[in-house]
């Protein structure tokens, strides 16, 4: 296997340790909601026509939407192209193989 | 027949469409979490492929420690490994999701603690047949390994109703308003379709790459290598 991909591996590893370590070390944000500390939102799962909007919340909201999808096409496109890359070098070197089979087994004929 | 699957990705490529019209025009605005709650429509299927991607793997290890043959390892492995990124999502969108509503990145509270140790389960499978080589001894080990990760997801299941915590429980997509209801419910189905094409390429590789070592064996027999 390639180096710089075992390195990346490496790297992704530590990234996820890393951030298990932060979220174990985090403490709840000054403007945490009401439903932080593990109250029952009354109308959770309804739809409404108006929405209350909190200026401080607002913008994470969407922001946080954003980064979520943006995370969730990475992920879903970097493993088809993953995979790609990958059946396209298994093919190749099957195509080689099998040329080489092929000679070899001509040669034997003779 | 060739037409197949190039017929089937581009349908795929519309349920990806159609799955963000639906989550993100069709469905109204959610009354106490605002836009953020539409990380939903795509986290909770993705929780759901995750339990399925490690089900298959399971049954699929199963079957290989019981019958041997390399095709249902190869099948295992993609499940395994298609299980892994819809697991990726739900950890990834988890946290984004969780910060404006609970005020947190994280809790450790029953439901997160259980999927992480699940997830880290499937990821050290991955480890072992990323890293460990195509050997029989790793494909039985990595085979023990998804026999022993596949039932843990039952915990994840029943973590929130058995033993509390913040995380909402179970049952609040059928509990939810129809519209949000209906609308998880078909971004489950266009998902499905999705992880059933990604499971199908990654297999189809793995069926490859097990051809290139039968062809590799056959031309050291005849000194070719």
């Amino acid at each position: 296997m390639d180096r710089p991909l075992r390195t990346l591996r490496a790297l992704a590893f530590a990234a996820t340790l890393s951030a298990a370590g932060l979220a174990l070390a985090q403490t709840p944000a000054a403007d945490a909601p009401a439903s932080a500390a593990g109250d029952e939102v009354p109308n959770a799962g309804e739809v409404v026509d108006t929405f209350e909007t909190s200026p401080d919340l607002e913008p994470m909201r969407y922001r946080h939407l954003w980064i979520a999808y943006s995370a969730i096409w990475l992920l879903v496109f970097g493993f088809m192209f993953r995979t790609y890359k990958k059946s396209e070098a298994t093919q190749a070197e099957l195509e080689l193989l099998k040329r080489r089979l092929a000679d070899l087994e001509g040669k034997n004929g003779d | 027949m060739r037409l197949l699957f190039p017929a089937a990705t581009a349908l795929g490529a519309v349920a990806i469409g159609v799955a963000h019209y639906l989550a993100f025009v069709h469905v109204p605005m959610e009354s106490t979490m605002g836009a953020v709650q539409r990380i939903f429509y795509f986290h909770v299927p993705s929780a759901w492929l995750f339990y399925l991607g490690a089900l298959l793997c399971f049954g699929a290890s199963l079957g290989y420690l019981i019958n041997r043959k390399a095709r249902w390892d190869a099948f295992a492995h993609a499940s395994a490994e298609t299980g892994l990124v819809f697991g990726l999502i739900v950890v990834v969108t988890g946290p984004l999701w969780a910060r404006p509503v609970w005020g947190v990145w994280w809790n450790w509270e029953p439901r997160l603690t259980t999927m992480s140790l699940v997830l880290l389960m499937f990821a050290a499978y991955w480890v072992v047949r990323a890293f460990g080589g195509p050997g029989q001894g790793v494909r039985r080990f990595a085979a023990v390994l998804a026999v022993f990760a596949g039932p843990s997801i039952y915990f994840v299941r029943v973590a929130v109703n058995r033993w509390g915590g913040v995380h909402p429980p179970a049952e609040t997509a059928s509990r939810s308003d129809d519209v949000i209801k209906l609308t998880m419910y078909t971004c489950f189905f266009l998902l499905l379709f999705v992880f059933g094409l990604l499971l199908r390429i990654r297999y189809r590789a793995h069926r490859d790459a097990l051809t290139v070592r039968a062809v590799r064996r056959r031309l050291a027999r005849l000194g070719g290598i």
